[in-house]
C-alpha cells in the first residue's frame, strides 16, 4: 500500500496547484490525528476477528464526560482521565460481554454503540460543550518543528501500539488467536482474557481519541464520533487488515488513513462536488481492497495454504458451534 | 432532468433579477474575490440555500467555492484549513458543531480572512464577523402563539415533531414553542418525537401518538419535511381534513420549502414560518464584499442578524408569497 | 449418534429464534401493562405495519447472511433504487420544472434497480474478491453519491399517485405491506428451508470448504443471494415511499444497521450456516415495539437508544445463555 501513495501523491503533486504546500500537509496532518488513534484499536480488534461497532460512539461519550470534568474543575488532565476512563469502562463492558460470555463482537458492541450514544445525549441534551480549558485548545494549536502536535500525539500512539503488536509476547497471542484460535487454545494461550485486554485497549484508544478531538476542535459532543466509526473500519481494511482476523497491522492501517485523508483532500482542493468524492471515496476503497486481496492471495499461494480456505474467509475448523462460540 | 429545472429556474431568477444588476459586469460589487461556503450537509434545504447563494454571487460577481462536511465537525475544520491555504477572500460557514466552529474562526483571522456564519449560529458571537441566520427561538414563539390563538380555551392535544435534538435550530424551536403554550394549561403536548429532520421517524411517531391519542389537535413540526409523513398518518387515522373543517387537525411547520408552500396552498396547513433564506445568502456575501473589498467595519446592528421567519397563512399568501422561498416559481 | 442427541441438536438450533419470541412477549407484557392504549388490536396492526420495510429488508439480509456474507450498503441501495425509480417514472409538469406526478412504473423499475445494484454488491465479493463488509461499505458510500449526484438533495413528492397504493392500501382493515411480508415471508421460508437453493446456501454459510470440494457453483449462488437482498431492500424502500409520501436524499440512513440487528436478534449467526427468516422478522418486529411502546408513554426522547441497546444485549445473553446450558446437556449425553 506504500507505494501506491508515493504514486498518488507524486501525480498530486504535480496536477494539483498548492497541494504540496506546508501548509496542506500540516491540514492533511492535524485531519489525520484523531483517526490515527481510532484505527490503531480498531486494528487490534479487527486482527482477532472480532469488530468494534462502538468505537465512534465512545469517542462521543468520552469527549461529552471529559468536557464536563474540565468544565467542573478546569483541570486538563482529569479531563483525559476521564475521557479514558470512560473509553476504559465501555471497552471493557464489551471484552466482558464478547470473551466472557460468549457474544456476537458486531450485536454486543451495536448494543454498546446505540447506549453510549443515547447516554452523550442523556448528559448534555445533544448540545456541544465548548469552553474548554485555553491551555488545552493551545495545545490543540501549537506545532513543533512545524508538525502538528496532535498529530504527534496520534503517531506516537499508533508506534506504541504497533511495537507492541510486533515485538511483543501479548502481540504474537492476538495474531495467532485470529488465524487460528482453536489452535491458540491447544497451546496454552488464554483466549478469553487476551479478547477482553484487546476490547479494552480498544476502548480506552477510543478515549485518548476523544480527548486529542477536543484539542484539535475544541468541542465535545455525542455525535463526535458517528461519521468516524466508518473512517476508521475503511482505514483499517483498505490498508490491508483482514476482517477475518489474523492479517495486518498497525503500519499498514495508519497507511490506509494515511491515503484516505491525501485523497479527500485532494479533491476538496479540485473543488470536487460532495458527492463525487462519495463515489471516489466508494470506488477506491473497492479497489485497493481487492488490490491487498489480490497481493495477499498471492503470497498465501506462495506459502501453498489452500486457497478454497482463503477465499472463503474463515477456516472451516471454526465453523462448529463450540469454535463459534469460543472466537466470538 | 433536475439540471435542466435548475437552470431553467436559475435563468429565470436571473432575468428578474437582472435590473438590480449594475450595467457593466466589471462594475459588479464583489468582482475579484473568492468565497469559501463552508456547508455542514446536504439535504433539500441546503440545496434551496445553495441555489440562492450562487445566484447572489453571480449577480455580485463573486466565485464561490462550496465544500460539504457530511454532518462530520473534523471534516468542516479540515475544509476550512483548505479555504484558508488557497488564500480565500472570505469563509461563510454553516457550522455543523457550534463550538467547534470558534476554532476556525480563530485559524481564518489569524490569516486575516473575513469569517461569517449562516443558518446555525456559534456558540459565542463575540469572534465572529457576523451572524445571519433565522431566529428559531422566535420562529417557535411564534408558532405556539399562533396555535394559543386558534384554539382559544379549548383543551388541545398536541404532537411535537423535533428536529435534531443535537442542532441548535432543532433545540430552539422546541424551546421557543414550548416557552409559548406555558402558562396555557389546556394546551398539552402528549408526545415529543425526535426525527432529525426525517419523514421516517416522524411517520412512525405520528402513527404513535394517534395510537395513544386519537384525539390528537395540532401537530408542530420543526421542518416542513415532515409534512407529507404527517398528513400520511393522520389520512390512515380518518384525521385528514383541510383548515375550517371540524375534523382539522392544526398543522404548524417552519421552513417555508416547497412542500411548505404546497400544503398551505392546498389548504392543509394552518400556518408556516418561512425562513429568509434569499436575504440570508445575499446579505452574508454583501458582509464579506464589506469586509474584504471595501474595508468596511460592520456596524453593531449588523453583526448579528436574526431574520425571524415570515408567518404565512393561505390568507396571507398573496402578500406574503413572495416571502416564501419555497413559492418561487 | 443418540436419538437424544438429534432431537437436542435440532432444539438448539432453534431455540435462538425462541429466544427473541420471548423477549418480545416480555417487552410486550411491559408496555401492555403501562399504556393502555398498546394493547388494542389498532396499535398491534399498527406495529405490524411500521415494521414491515425492517421486516422485509431483514429476509432479504438472511440470505446474505447465512452464506457468512453481510450487506451493510442496503440503506444507500435502497435510496439509489429509489431515485432511479422516481427518475423514470416521474411525469413532467405542463411548466418546465413541475411534477404532474409519478407513475405506476416506480415499482418494476425501482425492484429492477434494487436487484441490479444487489447483483453489483455480489460481482465485487465474488469477482474482486473482496471481503463483503468492505465491499459494501464502498458501495454504501458510491450508491448515496451517485443518488445525489443524479438528482441533487432536494425532496421529490411521492404524493397522489399511484406509488402510495402498496403504501397505504388496506384490506380487510390490513395494510397491504403486511399481506405482502407475509407472501415474502412464506417464499423465503420454503426456499431456504426447502429448495435445493436454499439449502446450498446455508451449506456455503456453514461449511465454505465442503460446499466448494462437493461442487457446488458457490459464486453465482453467493451473487444470487445478494441479488435477493437488494431486491427486498427496494421493496422495502417502495413501502417507506409509499407511507411516507416523499423522497428524501437521506433516505434509508443508517437503516443497514437496524436491518443487521433485526437478523442477529432472530438467532441468525453472523458466521454463516443458520439463520431464521422467522426470527428475522420477529427481531424487525421487536425493535418497531420498542419505539412503540417508548412513544406510546411519551418517554423522555433520550433514551429510546439506551432502552433498545440494553435489550439488544439482554436478548443475545439470553440465547448464549440456553445456548450454553443445552449445549452443555448434549455434551453429556
Amino acid at each position: 500500500m506504500l507505494p501506491v501513495i508515493l504514486i498518488a501523491l507524486t501525480i498530486l503533486s504535480i496536477t494539483i496547484d498548492g497541494f504540496m504546500s506546508a501548509g496542506n500537509a500540516q491540514n492533511i496532518m492535524r485531519q489525520l490525528s484523531v483517526i490515527l488513534i481510532a484505527v490503531t484499536g480498531e486494528t487490534l480488534v479487527l486482527l482477532i476477528g472480532g469488530i468494534d461497532l462502538s468505537i465512534g460512539a465512545i469517542i462521543g461519550l468520552s469527549s461529552v464526560c471529559g468536557a464536563l470534568i474540565m468544565q467542573f474543575t478546569g483541570s486538563p488532565l482529569l479531563g483525559l482521565l476521564a475521557c479514558i476512563a470512560v473509553g476504559a469502562g465501555v471497552g471493557s463492558l464489551n471484552g466482558l460481554l464478547i470473551a466472557r460470555f460468549g457474544l456476537q463482537p458486531f450485536i454486543v458492541t451495536f448494543g454498546t454503540m446505540l447506549t453510549a450514544r443515547a447516554l452523550g445525549f442523556l448528559l448534555t441534551g445533544g448540545r456541544s460543550i465548548g469552553m474548554l480549558p485555553k491551555p488545552l485548545l493551545e495545545a490543540g494549536r501549537m506545532n513543533v518543528a512545524g508538525i502538528p502536535l496532535v498529530f504527534i500525539l496520534g503517531l506516537a500512539v499508533a508506534v506504541v501500539v504497533g511495537y507492541v503488536l510486533s515485538r511483543t509476547a501479548f502481540g504474537r497471542r492476538i495474531y495467532l488467536i485470529g488465524s487460528n484460535p482453536r489452535a491458540a487454545e491447544f497451546s496454552g494461550i488464554k483466549v478469553n482474557r487476551v479478547k477482553f485486554q484487546v476490547y479494552l485497549i480498544s476502548g480506552t484508544l477510543a478515549g485518548v481519541a476523544a480527548y486529542v478531538f477536543m484539542m484539535r476542535l475544541g468541542t465535545a459532543s455525542p455525535t463526535a464520533g458517528d461519521q468516524l466509526l466508518l473512517q476508521i473500519i475503511g482505514a483499517v481494511v483498505l490498508g490491508g487488515t483482514a476482517l477475518t482476523g489474523g492479517e495486518g497491522g498497525i503500519a499498514r492501517s495508519v497507511t490506509g488513513a494515511v491515503l484516505i485523508a491525501i485523497i479527500i483532500k485532494s479533491l476538496e482542493i479540485m473543488g470536487a462536488q460532495f458527492w463525487d468524492q462519495m463515489i471516489v471515496i466508494g470506488v477506491l476503497t473497492a479497489l485497493g481492497s481487492a488490490l491487498g486481496a489480490w497481493l495477499s492471495r498471492r503470497r498465501t499461494r506462495e506459502t501453498k495454504r489452500e486457497d478454497v480456505a482463503e477465499r472463503i474467509g474463515h477456516s472451516p475448523v471454526e465453523k462448529d458451534d463450540s469454535a463459534t462460540r469460543l472466537r466470538n | 432532468m433536475i439540471y435542466k429545472q435548475l437552470t431553467l429556474s436559475l435563468a429565470a431568477a436571473l432575468m428578474l433579477a437582472l435590473p438590480s444588476v449594475p450595467a457593466h459586469a466589471q462594475d459588479k460589487p464583489g468582482t475579484g474575490l473568492t468565497v469559501c461556503l463552508s456547508l455542514d450537509k446536504v439535504n433539500a434545504f441546503r440545496e434551496g440555500q445553495l441555489n440562492l447563494w450562487r445566484q447572489a454571487a453571480e449577480e455580485l460577481g463573486i466565485k464561490l467555492v462550496e465544500q460539504v462536511a457530511g454532518e462530520d465537525a473534523q471534516r468542516q475544520s479540515s475544509q476550512v484549513d483548505t479555504c484558508i491555504a488557497q488564500g480565500v477572500s472570505g469563509i461563510i460557514s454553516i457550522p455543523w458543531d457550534n463550538q467547534a466552529v470558534l476554532q476556525d474562526i480563530e485559524r481564518a483571522h489569524a490569516a486575516s480572512i473575513p469569517f461569517v456564519t449562516v443558518d446555525q449560529a456559534p456558540a459565542d458571537m463575540s469572534t465572529v464577523d457576523a451572524h445571519i441566520g433565522g431566529n428559531p427561538t422566535a420562529d417557535g414563539l411564534a408558532a405556539g402563539k399562533r396555535l394559543v390563538a386558534l384554539v382559544g380555551d379549548k383543551p388541545t392535544k398536541v404532537v411535537n415533531l423535533q428536529g435534531a435534538l443535537n442542532a441548535v435550530n432543532g433545540q430552539e424551536r422546541d424551546a421557543g414553542f414550548r416557552e409559548a403554550i406555558k402558562g396555557h394549561d389546556n394546551i398539552k403536548i402528549v408526545a415529543d418525537v425526535p426525527t432529525e429532520w426525517r419523514p421516517e421517524p416522524a411517520l412512525a411517531g405520528m402513527e404513535n401518538a394517534l395510537q395513544a391519542h386519537p384525539d390528537i389537535g395540532a401537530v408542530y413540526a420543526a421542518t416542513d419535511g415532515l409534512l407529507p409523513p404527517i398528513f400520511s398518518a393522520l389520512e390512515k387515522a380518518k384525521r385528514l381534513a383541510k383548515v375550517g373543517d371540524p375534523n382539522h387537525v392544526i398543522v404548524l411547520s417552519i421552513d417555508g420549502d416547497p412542500q411548505g408552500c404546497k400544503a398551505m396552498t392546498e389548504g392543509w396547513a394552518d400556518a408556516g414560518y418561512a425562513t429568509p433564506i434569499a436575504e440570508m445568502t445575499r446579505n452574508s456575501l454583501q458582509v464579506i464584499i464589506d469586509l474584504a473589498k471595501d474595508k468596511k467595519k460592520i456596524e453593531d446592528k449588523d453583526k448579528v442578524q436574526l431574520l425571524a421567519g415570515v408567518e404565512y397563512t393561505k390568507d396571507n399568501l398573496a402578500e406574503t408569497g413572495g416571502k416564501v422561498w419555497g413559492c418561487a416559481k | 449418534m443418540s436419538l437424544a442427541y438429534r432431537i437436542d441438536r435440532a432444539f438448539v438450533a432453534n431455540i435462538q429464534r425462541y429466544s427473541v419470541l420471548v423477549m418480545l412477549v416480555a417487552v410486550v407484557i411491559v408496555f401492555a401493562s403501562i399504556s393502555p392504549p398498546f394493547f388494542t388490536t389498532s396499535n398491534l396492526s399498527n406495529i405490524l405495519l411500521q415494521s414491515t420495510a425492517i421486516a422485509l429488508a431483514a429476509v432479504g439480509m438472511t440470505f446474505v447472511i447465512v452464506t457468512g456474507e453481510i450487506d451493510i450498503s442496503i440503506g444507500s441501495l435502497m435510496s439509489l433504487a429509489m431515485t432511479l425509480a422516481w427518475m423514470f417514472a416521474v411525469i413532467p409538469g405542463a411548466e418546465a420544472g413541475q411534477q404532474a406526478g409519478v407513475s405506476a412504473w416506480v415499482y418494476p423499475v425501482g425492484l429492477a434497480a434494487g436487484l441490479a445494484l444487489g447483483l453489483i454488491n455480489g460481482w465485487m465479493i465474488v469477482v474482486l474478491r473482496i471481503n463483503s463488509f468492505i465491499a459494501t461499505l464502498a458501495t454504501m458510500f458510491a450508491f448515496r453519491g451517485v443518488a445525489w449526484k443524479m438528482v441533487g438533495s432536494s425532496d421529490k413528492a411521492f404524493d397522489d399517485s399511484p406509488v402510495l397504493f402498496l403504501g397505504r392500501t388496506e384490506l380487510f382493515g390490513i395494510g397491504l405491506p403486511i399481506y405482502l411480508v407475509a407472501i415474502v415471508a412464506v417464499a423465503a421460508y420454503v426456499v431456504l428451508n426447502r429448495t435445493p437453493f436454499g439449502r446450498y446456501l446455508y451449506a456455503i454459510g456453514g461449511s465454505p470448504r465442503s460446499a466448494i470440494e462437493s461442487g457446488l457453483p458457490v459464486d453465482r449462488l453467493k451473487v444470487l443471494a445478494f441479488g435477493v437482498c437488494g431486491l427486498c431492500a427496494a421493496a422495502a424502500g417502495l413501502i417507506t415511499i409509499g407511507r411516507v409520501g416523499t423522497l428524501q436524499a437521506g433516505l434509508g440512513n443508517g437503516f443497514e444497521f437496524t436491518v443487521i440487528a433485526a437478523v442477529v436478534l432472530g438467532g441468525t449467526s453472523l458466521l454463516g450456516g443458520r439463520g431464521s427468516i422467522i426470527g428475522a422478522i420477529l427481531g424487525a418486529i421487536l425493535l418497531v415495539v420498542i419505539d412503540n411502546g417508548l412513544n406510546l408513554i411519551n418517554a423522555s426522547v433520550y433514551i429510546y437508544d439506551v432502552v433498545k441497546g440494553v435489550i439488544l444485549i439482554t436478548a443475545v445473553l439470553i440465547d448464549v445463555a440456553l445456548l450454553r446450558r443445552l449445549g452443555a446437556g448434549s455434551r453429556a449425553a
